[in-house]
């Protein structure tokens, strides 16, 4: 278990090195001079490169690499060049907005994903089931900006039940909670439908089991087995779904939270790409590639823990 | 059976979560803001858009048109403008200029104080114009101040600027700039680096605090020497998506909209709480051709392409929503626009005549002009605004009509943005909004040899020597009569098409009272919205 855990660590390490390299490749080779943006195209040459100086980028990419790498060590991601801010004090103001979007999302989706699910397994090929899961492909297949658009044009538009965009103090408040149902609604959809799925076939393949008969035969009542022992033995990949699902949307939605002015993680990161910020961008790319790491690696512990039978080698 | 049970739990739950919210929205008495009493009649916050992240509100290093715009009510310029683009005094009450526009002399306004109390003086002023033409400052857009040679406060309310050659536009070319907001240099020396958060000017907003990602709140400023302004609080909020920002009007939870999808304007006229104000602005959007590339550097080339496309009917069948028709290099409204420049008349056979005189004619038939064995090929690049892809594609389809092979490259601003820079397009749209009428603005920054926008590698000398000329002459007549001339030159060069002159637009609730809207200034002092 130890072996496993620091091999995973020092695995996560060589990915971390990898990933600084490749963000920051891609952020100076991507088209488009910051510093040139930053000054406006009709910008003197002078300006643009007294700005360059002002921001070191005039030194060689492997000098500046090495810069950024010392800071990295140093837990500093630098300063935004757009709004002169910590970048890593703005994530880490903002991944608790997403924290929050996610574990609305994710309760929303754990509950009903759950529940249709169950309904769907214990009424496997009738119509109830048919039509559920035809559902549930439906919200699989629907891109989110779409979702998310019906979802405003319904509840904001036609019936003025919810405010549009924003955030509003804490969710977890009668005041706030009202503009994190949509975003947590649009992303809670998604992982509805496919933990449903999920749930439906764990179920179905328990109830096949043997040990099911057998309860069945020594007379326990039909809900006792479902949820006592079929559902405990089905829980394993549903946990796991959901502990991804959790940890991508920790990672923030970029089309949610844009379209719904949500201020987290996945919106900083759009507006930092929209801007040309490129130290933004390094910053919330590798918190995010770091943040899937952790949570892979914490869903793979975890299935050791559920599960002896799976060997943590 | 118990299907049946666990059908009724979801159908509960599901009608809970209804509940839920329909509770939520009747108790949404406050969420624009509203003070709650019922004696007054007026909201105490107005509520605006904002489609990005603020910048730097530090004038050294602001950027960005929602950045100003939010700057704006809380930092001054020593002059402003009216609705109709003509300067009037602000912090400064009167100004003059010497006879040949190199020595301007400025007298401030007693009553101006920042919003810690302390008195605005001349020192406070030339402190922000030394910082900002300090090289090591590295402020930006520090060359647009590269004539000031010093700047002087011989007295406690007097500025003077002595500038290094004459500029008869200087205030609107140096003074309404962002790097000439003022800002309270205790605070600059104070906060350093983090003046966006603590910024202070004399403006008649304060800046109570800039959530990033969330909004901007500004509070009026009680002690503003032009008087407390009507509405007691201004929200800017962050809301990058057009369409979410458009609902959000429409439920009046903002009452100005700025970032307006372009294919929603239809909206406005079905529905009765809101309006699209119009307002001209004063910038054009053209096709510019690169004379220092094949095959602009033709021009007979550049003067088929200019006969080769229907103005009128592009305009008329797509553009009118977006704007009025233009023929010249300045809207037809600016004061000094010449409406007697060369037209550039559709005439097919016309165009074609120009290609055959330098030899690009049609020799395989296969639709296309060719020339020693190569094909006439032109490359337009464009931004992915909706209004500039709509005339390229017109005018495409025009050029191919002629036999020019034309090929689009649509790109993201920051790949368009270097490309332009580095002129590396043959020929482009460029759409800019333009605030104020001054000639100075369009003509100077694009078409002298030495200008920041001129990535087209125009050069004509006689056009150098009438913008020195202009900037000397502070002759309003003289100086409209010298851009009549060089709008001609420069039309008569065929190196740009003008399409036409944008609007302003703004999507403004019906609650709002006393608002005026145009392209020169988004003035909200006297602006209430009703509750």
């Amino acid at each position: 278990m130890l072996n496993f855990v620091i091999k995973r660590l020092l695995y996560s390490l060589l990915v971390v090195i990898g990933v600084t390299i490749v963000i920051f490749s891609l952020v100076h080779l991507a088209p488009g001079d910051p510093v040139q943006m930053m000054a406006g195209i009709d910008a003197s040459p002078e300006d643009v490169e007294a700005m360059r100086a002002k921001l070191g980028m005039d030194q060689p990419l492997i000098i500046q690499y090495f810069n950024y790498v010392k800071g990295l060590l140093r837990f500093d991601l630098g300063k935004s060049i757009i709004t002169n801010k910590d970048i890593a004090d703005e994530i880490f103001f903002r991944f608790r907005n997403t924290a929050e979007l996610a574990i609305v999302g994710v309760a929303i989706s754990s509950i009903f994903g759950i529940i249709i699910g169950i309904v769907a397994a214990v009424n496997r090929d009738r119509w109830i089931d048919k039509s559920l899961m035809a559902l549930s492909i439906t919200g699989i297949s629907m891109p989110s900006f779409l979702l998310a658009l019906l979802l405003m044009l319904v509840l904001v538009s036609r019936l003025s039940l919810l405010p549009a965009s924003g955030r509003t103090g804490s969710p977890f408040t009668a005041e706030g909670f009202k503009y994190i149902i949509l975003p947590a609604l649009t992303l809670g959809i998604s992982g509805t439908a496919s933990i449903a799925r999920l749930t439906r076939s764990s179920v179905v393949s328990v109830l096949n089991e043997e040990f099911v008969m057998t309860l069945k035969a020594k007379g326990l009542q039909r809900a006792l087995i479902l949820f006592k022992h079929v559902l405990r033995n089905a829980s394993l990949p549903i946990l796991t779904m959901i502990g991804l699902d959790f940890g991508y949307l920790l990672g923030g939605s970029v089309v949610t939270e844009t379209i719904f002015a949500w201020p987290g993680i996945g919106k900083y990161a759009m507006d930092a790409i929209a801007q040309n910020d490129f130290p933004a961008v390094q910053g919330s790319v590798l918190i995010l590639s770091m943040m899937f790491m952790v949570i892979n690696l914490l869903v793979d512990l975890l299935y050791g823990i559920l599960d002896p039978r799976v060997s943590l080698k | 059976m118990k299907a049946k049970k666990l059908f009724s739990v979801v159908s509960v739950l599901l009608t809970l979560v209804l509940c839920l919210t329909a509770c939520g929205a009747d108790t949404d008495v406050s969420s624009n803001g509203e003070s709650g009493s019922s004696e007054t009649e007026y909201q105490d916050t107005i509520t605006i858009d904002l489609n990005s992240e603020i910048s730097n509100f530090d004038p050294a290093y602001l950027s960005g048109v929602p950045t100003s715009r939010v700057a704006c009510f809380f930092m001054d310029h020593l002059c402003y403008m009216d609705h109709d683009g003509n300067i009037i005094p602000r912090v400064a009450e009167s100004w003059e200029a010497n006879d040949d526009a190199t020595v301007w002399t400025f007298h401030l306004r007693k009553d101006v104080k920042w919003h810690d109390g302390t008195p605005l003086v001349a020192a406070d002023v030339k402190y922000n114009f030394d910082r900002i033409i300090d090289p090591d400052t590295a402020a930006l857009r520090a060359s647009d101040m590269a004539c000031i040679e010093s700047v002087e406060a011989p007295d406690d309310y007097t500025v003077v600027f002595n500038l290094n050659t004459p500029v008869a536009a200087f205030i609107t070319k140096c003074l309404l700039i962002n790097p000439a907001l003022l800002a309270q240099p205790a605070a600059l020396e104070e906060y350093g680096e983090s003046f966006t958060d603590h910024a202070v000017g004399t403006g008649p907003y304060k800046l109570v605090e800039w959530v990033p990602g969330e909004k901007v709140l500004l509070e009026a400023n009680p002690d503003f020497y032009l008087g407390e302004p009507a509405t007691k609080y201004i929200e800017f909020r962050l809301i990058p998506d057009g369409m979410t920002a458009l609902i959000e009007l429409e439920q009046g939870n903002i009452d100005f909209l700025f970032n307006i999808p372009s294919t929603e304007l239809g909206t406005f006229e079905t529905n009765d709480d809101i309006t699209l104000a119009n307002a001209r602005d004063f910038g054009v959007a053209w096709i510019f051709l690169n004379t220092d590339m094949e095959p602009c550097n033709d021009i007979n080339v550049r003067k088929a392409i200019a006969h080769a496309i229907d103005y009128q009917t592009i305009y008329e069948t797509m553009l009118s929503d977006f704007g009025v028709i233009a023929d010249s290099y300045l809207p037809d409204h600016n004061w000094a626009y010449n409406p007697d420049t060369t037209k550039y008349t559709y005439d097919v056979e016309m165009a074609k005549g120009f290609l055959a005189d330098s030899g690009w004619t049609d020799t395989n038939g296969d639709g296309l002009v060719d020339k020693d064995g190569q094909t006439l090929k032109l490359e337009i690049g464009a931004t992915k605004r909706e209004a500039d892809n709509i005339l390229l594609e017109a005018a495409q389809s025009y050029l191919r009509a002629v036999g020019i092979d034309v090929s689009m490259s649509v790109l993201e601003s920051a790949a368009y943005n270097e490309r332009l820079a580095s002129q590396d397009f043959q020929a482009y749209v460029l759409n800019i909004s333009q605030d104020s009428p001054e000639p100075a603005l369009l003509i100077d920054f694009a078409f002298t040899s030495y200008a920041g926008y001129n990535k087209f590698g125009y050069n004509n000398p006689r056009v150098d020597e009438l913008v020195l000329l202009a900037n000397s002459t502070a002759d309003t007549e003289a100086r409209k009569e010298i851009y009549m001339e060089i709008q001609a030159l420069i039309k008569d060069d065929y190196v740009s098409l003008p399409f036409f002159s944008r609007y302003a637009q703004v999507g403004v609730s019906n609650k709002v009272e006393g608002f005026t809207h145009s392209a020169a200034i988004f003035n909200l002092e006297q602006v209430r919205v009703k509750k």
